[in-house]
């Protein structure tokens, strides 16, 4: 199956390329008590370019090896095989130890605020943590936190009240606050809008879009949902089984999709957008 | 099954080298069998040499250890110097008085202990539930031997129950119901010492389990399709609390032959706590090195169990076992 | 109005956690709504409105602490008066609901078929073979090709929309009346939500059963529903017919809300432009307005929207309207 690279740039000015990913390969090895084990491909083979600025969605359903891309990018995961190119080094298969300096380019996001926090640290806590590590001062520590607050759009009278006590959307500004912290050039947003209210989803998408054009972010965006991505990504990669099998430009895929598995997951997207504005006739 | 052959495998290397550590210490301790007779002006240098050298205690420690593991695998664990009779046998017939005495108390531990722990959870807050917590951390908080020589003490004084031994000194004379019923009340103090002990461990961990595994999704979204609260607790509650409950029945298991030693000692029961403490303290290696075997062995075979068992329970052990790379 | 095929009355509905200090929290707060018998009848909010507390509700499955007043009248009884066993045997047989998350919701240690086979046990008293069979017929229904191998499959071996299905299944096991669904799409890929809806809209057509959907999705409604609610801050804002809501929303809250829906990039919207989202966030639960509780974040407010709570006015004969647009 060939594989698509979407390095493409769009509209003018520099696009110095930011993320370059080649062959990436993760496997992982299922099987039971009785039968042989089986190696399974969660990643079979995985090449896409970002450039500084730009939003690359990777859509799938559950299963299709997005999440794991996700995670290999992050390099939270090891990739089996493959390159990882960020800004010319090859961040694939470094140690912990060399991959410290990149810890702070990229940075991500997950989908689960209540489990990727601890419920019981108060937000100050949460969005100091990157700092502590690198050992700022107490004083910094607090005017940037609190800074980072109001840019998310939370108040900093809320610095101290535990993470138990905010609301989901609330939580993934924190989130949001937090991988700021370290000032990172790449967002890896792994379902980062998955499981929000239809409103503060609606919020929450408007402070990317924000928050990228105030710093330049570059996001790689993975989710399920291509409807919303379509809103808020330049380029998409649709996955199925392992592959990106579908890539290009997000107006392109949407209006003219060619892989089955694109078709179905613009199917149902239309469907629900369809019955609405069945109901609603001419747009509100 | 290679989960279940890679615990077996691990508990033969684990025997291994439990003997061998054995050796190594009782090697490093000062001291042996034949230092009184030395001191003895009427025995000579001689005959302690020849006697040392007829027990091979003159040899290297590698071959020492090399020909104890060949005889060992051949279900010969060497002789006792004090007994002057084989090990194996000796430490047998003391074995199964230890083992009748752990099992007793094993079953009778759970069997008050998971009823009163699910009673406890069921009803948080209840009298029951306040009763256990105040008991068991009264208990806990007590040192066993204390705990032993008062009840020792209680016993003696009201005469209740007969004290040391197994059986009266004319046992042989009764019926066999008559004989029952003798050892049993011999057996009555040193299992009810290890049952209160045991129990206060065992049902707050059986409480706490319970009343995570309450207050979890699953367990409201069957109460709310109508599943009555005692079927809920023993189908839907009790196989997944029985997980950690599990782990811990597995270190009951293990300690099914070493547990009891400060017991049996205190209430003078047969069993192999006072003859290994006897052993020790006058250095007859192999009874020494037999004995701890013994009860390593029996450690091992107790938690092996105890995985196996979980294995059967736990649908998710069987597949994390399977995914793992 | 009360219509003779009334199956559920909920009349001043309030249910209230009590607090550390001083006022205790009204997570629903005087929620009025009938439902009548084959009907689907949506309610739309965000999280934190307080429906899923509204779903507890009905069956007495929030915490001890969580303290109920008003009517919940089923076919007559009132569900808040209920002896312990005559709950029990209205969970599961007269009334079913659907929990939010299927991972979360099922026993990680059954079989998927003993899941199903302990709500036939709670309430029918079925043999093991009938109790089998009749598992098996169920599993066929919910869109299972090969029920018996998803019989004896546990949860972690199925997927997000098996587990799905499963849950329904244990549903519908005793041809309940009544169905609640909250929120049955939100933890599913999107691609799994027409399956989802027409698997319950089947259930309706074969079954006569009425369903109660709860959800913050206005997209799971359309085509689906009847009639819908919408909740803001635990009270209904906002009632008509499913078309009415969605077409031609009346109270702010709900417009805003399908300004959102609608703006969609199969509708023409391009990349990277804002959303209309709503400013603000929903109400803390805790502390309580004197007025109209969408009003910090409504783009229509006015002077009386912070001094009094509107009540529900009649623009339209059928659709009530708690907001000072349509009076006072």
């Amino acid at each position: 199956m060939p594989t698509y690279s979407p390095t493409y740039s769009s509209g003018g000015g520099s696009s110095e390329s930011l993320l370059r990913v080649t062959g990436l390969c993760k496997r992982y090895t299922r099987g039971s008590l009785w039968r042989k084990r089986v190696a399974v491909a969660a990643v079979v083979s995985a090449d896409f370019g970002i450039s500084r600025g730009q939003t690359l969605a990777l859509v799938g359903e559950s299963g299709s090896g997005k999440s794991t891309v996700a995670r290999c990018v992050a390099r939270i995961e090891r990739p089996d095989a493959g390159q990882i190119l960020m800004q010319g080094a090859d961040i694939a298969q470094l140690a912990a130890a060399a991959l410290l300096p990149f810890r702070c380019r990229i940075q991500m996001v997950f989908q689960d605020a209540v489990t990727s926090m601890n419920p019981r640290f108060s937000a100050l806590e949460v969005i100091e943590e990157p700092m502590r590590i690198r050992r700022e001062t107490v004083h910094d520590r607090r005017d940037r936190a609190r800074a980072l607050m109001i840019e998310v759009g939370l108040s900093p009278d809320w610095m101290h009240r535990s993470i138990s006590n905010f609301s989901g959307g609330q939580r993934q500004r924190i989130a949001l606050a937090r991988a700021l912290t370290m000032r990172p050039q790449l967002l890896v947003l792994d379902e980062a809008l998955t499981g929000l209210d239809v409103s503060t989803q609606a919020q929450i998408a408007n402070l990317l879009i924000d928050l990228q054009a105030a710093h330049r972010l570059t996001y790689l965006l993975i989710s399920h949902d291509l409807a919303l991505v379509a809103r808020l990504a330049d380029l998409i990669g649709v996955m199925a089984e392992g592959r990106i099998v579908e890539a290009g430009p997000a107006q392109q895929i949407v209006s003219d999709p060619e892989h089955p598995a694109t078709k179905k997951l613009l199917a149902s997207a239309k469907a629900a957008a369809g019955k609405l504005t069945r109901i609603t006739g001419a747009s509100l | 099954m290679s989960y279940i052959l890679r615990r077996v495998l691990r508990a033969i290397l684990l025997s291994f080298a439990v003997s061998a550590l054995c050796f190594l210490f009782t090697e490093m301790a000062p001291g042996s069998f034949f230092d009184e007779m030395r001191l003895n002006p009427q025995i000579s240098p001689e005959t302690i040499f020849a006697l040392r050298s007829s027990y091979g205690l003159d040899q290297p420690l590698a071959v020492r250890y090399a020909r104890w593991v060949k005889a060992a695998l051949h279900a010969d664990l060497g002789y006792s110097i004090a007994y002057n009779m084989p090990v194996r046998p000796l430490l047998w017939s003391r074995a199964k008085n230890t083992l009748l005495l752990t099992v007793s108390a094993l079953a009778l531990t759970w069997l008050i202990s998971v009823p009163l722990g699910v009673w406890a959870a069921n009803r948080r807050g209840g009298w029951v539930d306040k009763a256990v917590a105040l008991g068991s951390s009264f208990v806990i908080s007590v040192p066993e031997l204390v705990i032993a020589v008062a009840l020792l003490a209680l016993v003696v004084r009201w005469r209740i129950l007969p004290v040391g031994g197994m059986m009266s000194a004319d046992s042989d004379a009764f019926s066999t119901l008559a004989k029952v019923q003798d050892l049993a009340r011999h057996l009555a103090l040193p299992v009810l010492i290890l049952v209160l002990c045991e129990i206060a461990i065992i049902v707050r961990h059986v409480r706490a389990s319970v009343l995570e595994v309450l207050g979890a999704t699953y367990v409201q979204a069957a109460r709310g399709l109508g599943v009555s609260q005692g079927r809920l607790l023993f189908r839907h509650v009790l196989p997944v609390a029985a997980n950690p409950a599990i782990s811990l029945l597995g270190f009951s298991l293990a300690g099914l032959l070493s547990g009891s030693l400060i017991v049996e000692v205190i209430c003078g029961w047969p069993g192999l706590g006072p003859l290994l403490l006897e052993a020790t303290l006058s250095r007859d290696l192999y009874l020494v090195i037999g004995g701890i075997m013994f009860s390593a062995l029996f450690m091992i075979g107790g938690n092996l169990v105890a995985d196996i068992m979980l294995i059967a329970v736990d649908p998710r052990i069987r597949k994390e076992g399977a995914d793992a790379r | 109005m009360v219509g003779p095929r009334d199956l559920l009355r909920i009349r001043d509905l309030a249910v209230m956690y009590s607090a550390e200090e001083g006022v205790p929290i009204r997570a629903v707060d005087g929620v009025s709504l009938e439902i009548c018998a084959e009907e689907i009848v949506g309610i739309l909010g965000e999280s934190g409105c307080g429906k899923s507390t509204l779903a507890g509700a009905l069956l007495q499955l929030l915490a001890p602490r969580a303290k109920c007043e008003g009517e919940i009248l089923f076919r007559g009884r009132d569900l808040l008066n209920l002896s312990a066993a005559e709950l029990r045997s209205v969970r599961g047989r007269d009334i079913a609901l659907i929990p939010q998350d299927p991972a979360l919701s099922l026993n990680p240690v059954m079989t998927a078929g003993s899941l199903i086979g302990e709500v036939l046990r709670a309430h029918l008293p079925l043999g093991a073979e009938r109790r089998r069979e009749r598992v098996m017929g169920l599993l066929r229904e919910v869109g299972f090709d090969r029920p018996e191998e998803i019989y004896s499959a546990y949860t972690h071996q199925l997927s997000g929309g098996q587990r799905q299905r499963i849950a329904i299944a244990q549903a519908v096991a005793c041809r309940p009346a009544l169905l609640v669904a909250d929120e049955p799409t939100s933890k599913l890929d999107a691609t799994l939500q027409s399956e989802v809806v027409a698997l319950l809209s089947q259930i309706r057509q074969q079954h006569g059963t009425t369903i109660l959907i709860i959800s913050h999705d206005p997209a799971l409604f359309a085509g689906f529903a009847d009639r819908i609610a919408v909740m803001y801050a635990g009270r209904i804002v906002e009632v008509g017919k499913s078309v009415e809501i969605l077409g031609r929303p009346l109270h702010p809250y709900t417009q805003a809300l399908m300004r959102i829906a609608t703006s969609s990039v199969a509708t023409g919207a391009r990349a990277n432009m804002r959303l209309p989202a709503i400013a603000g966030e929903s109400p803390n639960p805790g502390c309580i307005l004197e007025g109209c509780r969408f009003e910090p974040r409504c783009p229509e407010r006015m002077q009386v929207c912070s001094q009094r709570y509107p009540q529900a006015f009649l623009p339209e004969p059928t659709r009530p309207v708690n907001c000072f647009k349509y009076g006072g």
